[in-house]
This record gives structure tokens, sequence and C-alpha cells, in this order.
């Protein structure tokens, strides 16, 4: 066992020991690493895109809270990668200038190069934002406004993103209105941040900053301030929408007079309370409606679905292997149930990928799976690998490695004893018929480390 | 066998070694580095990281109290997706506990999730000790005597005890 890797309880030995749980706290609970491509799921939860992948697959529930939960509603952690990208470019330094006495190297960690990589490299996700926010440009007078309203609320975690995307033109139609007092009220926020008011001109001249990214820009229509009726398809002013709408529902015969007018009213004086019927949903369609078919680039970042066992033929199992590369027999040697395990198993390794800052090739990602298989393989029957696996020799290899650190156990078991006996004057003899297994033949002295409990 | 040398290999440069062996080393560490008191747990072997040896002390206000409790854990290669097999070694006289040291404890079958570990399987067998389930015993007599006849049931678990010696 080796210590030249990073683990929480490096900060133990250090004069600032609460760092263990800050790093804890950016560790994945299934794998306890490091997150890698962090995911949220819909309980608000976080894990590696890979190790909850692989936990749906099995149970479909989340792994904290047992809430059930489904792939696809999992959501790239942005927040969460960025606290984590800086922690680690200042780990080492921190266990450095922290550390008291006799501390394990800390890891080389490669997040520096990584955080370079994922500027350049996004995901399907932050894809999809990004022609979004390229639409908005064309909207910008009236972008510019909100932005400045709704960049400080919106900072607050990526979480609330799709709720904020569907903030379209009802409030936007509202924004002289309540710009003014929405900026007052952000102002009391605490994760209000004055920096976003001043990017304005970043905005409009393009420039935006690529990283970090807190705010984001909801959807608009994409062309002009013409608004598609819901109803007959017909474009027409915001202003106007709500009233032409209600007349379409209505099988287009024109509205009484009395409702005119309160439709007039509704939208000039208390434009909060509008009818559930609104045009607020009405971008999004039109948004998918003008969408370009994929190209082959762009296939390449779609996720894949995972699909139905009992609905999926067992030949196009083969065939979507067979496709990306993936070792089937031919024969039919293998049953659908090993198949379909395989195929899961590349679904979630091809998923988490897409998250990664870092996204591996297609055949990195074939390689992965053959060598994870052959390792459960390997695993499963333990009587014949412990036979195949050349036991004695790789003990006697790593003996001094073993032995060093049950020492190590021993001595830090004995001295918290010590500590206790000497604690209650030591009329305590030996409380336990059979003492731990690390404890067993303690007879050493304690030890110097200086060890938190 | 390269293959079979490299799982279980537990190198961390050996940058493909697979996630139960990281995660075990983890787990080992973490318990190595912060100890949690009345429980500890070791690999039996420095070249099989999938075989381990826990222990409990049986805790204080207990039936349990001053004894120590050996058990074995077996972690499966798709672990921490499934959960280990964990057997009470030291002979056992506890409602839930059959005579073979079988355990029922919902967390180690149907309730088992990916972000338990050794350590938090450790805890909760402790404190199943000292709270058993009487509803589902695997051990009839042990639990029937849990509530009516303390007596004879320490009588009885001091005997099983000493099957251990």
């Amino acid at each position: 066992m080796d210590v030249n890797f990073p683990d929480p309880t490096d900060w133990l030995s250090t004069s600032v020991p609460g760092i263990q749980a800050l790093e804890t706290a950016l560790s994945c609970q299934v794998c306890k690493e490091f997150f890698t491509a962090p995911v949220a799921t819909s309980c608000g939860h976080t894990f590696c895109s890979l190790c909850i992948r692989r936990c749906l697959s099995a149970t479909q529930k989340c792994p904290t809270c047992m809430t059930t939960d489904d792939e696809s509603r999992l959501r790239k952690n942005t927040l969460v990668q960025d606290i984590l990208s800086s922690f680690t470019a200042i780990r080492k330094q921190m266990l450095d200038g922290l550390v008291i006495k006799e501390e394990p190297e800390p890891p080389i960690t490669k997040e520096p190069e990584a955080e370079k990589k994922r500027v350049e490299k996004r995901s399907s996700y932050d894809f999809d934002e990004e022609i979004e926010e390229e639409e908005t440009t064309n909207n910008k007078r009236r972008g510019k406004r909100r932005k400045q309203e709704e960049a400080p609320v919106s900072s607050g975690g990526s979480s609330d993103r799709p709720r904020r995307s569907t903030r379209t033109s009802s409030q936007r139609t509202n924004s002289k209105i309540s710009s003014q007092t929405a900026i007052v009220i952000d102002d009391s926020d605490e994760d209000f941040n004055p920096n976003e008011i001043n990017s304005d001109n970043e905005f409009e001249s393009g420039s935006r900053p690529k990283r970090g990214r807190p705010s984001r820009v909801p959807e608009t229509p994409p062309t002009t301030n013409l608004v598609p009726c819901p109803i007959c398809g017909r474009l027409k002013e915001p202003e106007q929408i709500q009233s032409h709408a209600n007349r379409c529902i209505e099988g287009k015969r024109s509205p009484s007079p009395s409702q005119n007018a309160a439709n007039a009213a509704s939208s000039s004086l208390s434009p909060l309370k509008r009818p559930p019927i609104s045009f607020s949903n009405i971008p999004k369609p039109a948004a998918t409606q003008f969408r370009a078919p994929y190209t082959e680039e762009e296939k390449q970042k779609l996720k894949l679905a995972k699909g139905n066992f009992t609905l999926t033929k067992e030949a196009d199992i083969r065939k979507r292997l067979r496709e990306n590369g993936i070792r089937v027999d031919v024969k039919g040697k293998e049953s659908k149930n090993a198949i379909w395990a395989r195929l899961q198993e590349w679904t979630n390794l091809w998923n988490a990928n897409l998250d990664s800052e870092m996204p591996k090739t297609k055949q990195a990602l074939v390689k992965e799976l053959e060598t994870s298989e052959r390792h459960q393989q390997s695993q499963k029957p333990s009587v014949v690998q412990d036979k195949e696996f050349a036991r004695e020799e790789w003990g006697k290899d790593h003996r001094t490695e073993y032995e060093n650190m049950i020492a190590d156990a021993k001595m830090r078991v004995l001295k918290k004893k010590n500590e206790a006996e000497s604690a209650t004057n030591g009329d305590k003899t030996d409380t336990a018929s059979e003492p731990p297994r690390m404890t067993a033949e303690v007879n050493g002295i304690g030890s110097p480390e200086i060890i938190e409990t | 066998m390269s293959v079979s040398t490299a799982a279980s290999t537990p190198t961390p440069g050996a940058s493909s070694a697979p996630s139960v062996t990281k995660r075990l080393q983890k787990e080992l560490m973490k318990l190595m580095m912060s100890p949690t008191p009345g429980i500890s747990a070791f690999p039996d072997d420095p070249s099989n990281l999938l075989k381990w040896t826990g222990t409990i002390d049986g805790p204080d206000g207990t039936y349990f109290a001053g004894k120590t409790f050996k058990l074995s854990f077996s972690f499966p290669a798709d672990y921490p997706l499934q959960p280990p097999t964990v057997l009470f070694k030291t002979p056992m006289f506890h409602p839930n506990v059959d005579m073979s040291g079988r355990i029922c404890l919902d967390i180690l079958k149907d309730k088992w999730s990916a972000v338990y570990d050794t350590q938090s399987i450790l805890l909760s067998l402790q404190s199943l000790l000292g709270e058993p389930n009487n509803k589902s015993p695997l051990n009839g007599q042990a639990a029937q005597l849990w509530d009516e006849d303390p007596k004879e049931y320490k009588r009885l678990l001091e005997k099983r005890h000493q099957e251990a010696e």
C-alpha cells in the first residue's frame, strides 16, 4: 500500500485538520475519490458521472437518499467541478505549507492541465447552451437588460438551470418595470456579485468569460421581437399575443368587448398576474423547430439511451455492439443477459465520457470496457483466481510494506491505549478477552505522531 | 496471468487498477489513518484485497460488553455496487445471527447502497448487537431469551463465546 496518492486523511497531521472534511465533500461517495465529471441527481446529490450511472443501472436509486432516479435526469455540476479544480490546483501547496512534520509527499495533480483543456472541449450539454446564448445576442438590447437582473440570481447554482431557462418573454416584457426593483432586491442577495453588472461590455462585444459561467441567459425566441401564436403560429407583437391567443382558443370568434377589456387590463396593468396559458413556453418549441439535423460531429456528442431489456432483440444488441467495434461472439455463445450487460456498461462509459472534461477516444473506451469485463470475470470464481495468482511471490515482494503498515497501526492503537490508560490512572486491565487483530501482540512504545480523532 | 495479477495489485501506479481495488485501498487508508474506536478491519493477505477480517468491540451496556467479535468480509468484484458477504467468525449468540455466523441485516441485503463502506457496516453491526430486530430472528431461541430471560441469555452467550478459545 502506497501513500503517494491523495487522501483526505493527509490533512489530519497538518495544522488545519478540518480540511479533511472539505476534501471529503469534494469526493464521490461511491468511489471515495475526487469527483470525475461530477453530475447531480434530481435529489441534489453529486457523484462521478460514471459512478452514478453504474449505480442507477444496478438499482435506479440515489445511493445517498434512496430516492428513485433516472439517468436522463442527471445534470452536470459545473460548480463542483470548478471548486474541485481550484482545490486540486492548490492542494500540494497547501499541504506543504500546513504540514507539521514527516508528511507523505503530496500527489502530483494533473488538474491545471485539465483546466486548460476544459475550455477547448465542451460536452454536448455545454454545446447546446452555447447555441442558445448565441441566439440571445441577436436580442442585445433586451438581453443586456435581462442579464443585469438575472445574472446574480442564477449564479446560485447550476442545479437551478432547467427552471431558469423557462423564464422568458412574460418577464422580459416587464423588464422596463421590474429591472429597477430587481436590482435593488438582488443587492441584498448573498450570491449577488457586482462584477456581473459590469460585465455588460463584455457581453455586447461577444467576449464573455469562458470559465466559470455561473450566470445563464434564458432562452429567447430565435429571431426578432415577434412571437408566434401557440395556436395558429402567426407572428405577433408580444404585447398583442395574449389577446390574440385567447381569440384563437375561442375558435377565432371575435371576443366579447368585456373580455377584450379584461385582457387589455391584465396585460398592461398587472403583468405579473397572467393567466396560466401564456406564451412563455413558446421559445423552446420554436428553437427546436428550426434546429438543423445533427452533423456527424454533433452525433458524437449525443448521449446513448439505455433501452429496455425485454423490448430489445438480441440481434439488435449484437448489432449495436458490433457497430461500436465491441467484441461479440458471432455464434451466439453468449447469453442475452451477458451481451445486454456489456451494452449497458458501454452506455455508461460512453455517457460518462461525454460529461468528462477530457473525453477519451472511442477506441480507448472500448479497451476500458474490455479490461473491466475481463477483470470481472477473473474475479468471479475467486478460488480459481487465487490459484492462478502467484500469491507467495507477490506476498514476498510486498512483505515489508505490509509489515510496516501493521507496525504503524499497532503503534497508533497502542498510543491511544496508553493515553486512555493514563487518563483512567491505569486501573483498567485487559478489558477485551480477545483483543482486536491489530493490537494482538503489541509491546512497542507509543508513536510520537500526532493523531486527531 | 497478467490480468489477475493486475487485478489484485494494490499498487497505485497501475492506473488501470480496477475500481474495486482502488475503493478498498481508500477504505483501508481511512480506517488506518482515522480509526474509529471499537471497530477495526484489515485485509487478510496483502495479495488479496477482497478478503478482510474485521473486529467489533461489544457495546457497553449490552450483553456483549467487554467482548470482541471477529468477522470475515468477502468483497464481490462489482463492489461497491453489491454488498460484501459478512460473517461472524467468533461464535455468536444473537437473535439476528445464526449458528454459522450468517447475519440478517437489511443493509447487507436489499438496503445496500454504494455509499456504505466497511466502516459503516461495522458500525451498523455494532449497533445491531445492542438493538436486535427480534421481529425476524435467525436464532429464535436468542430472540425469545433476549426479552424474557436475561440470565439464561447471558449464560448461553458466555458458553458460545468460550467456544472461541
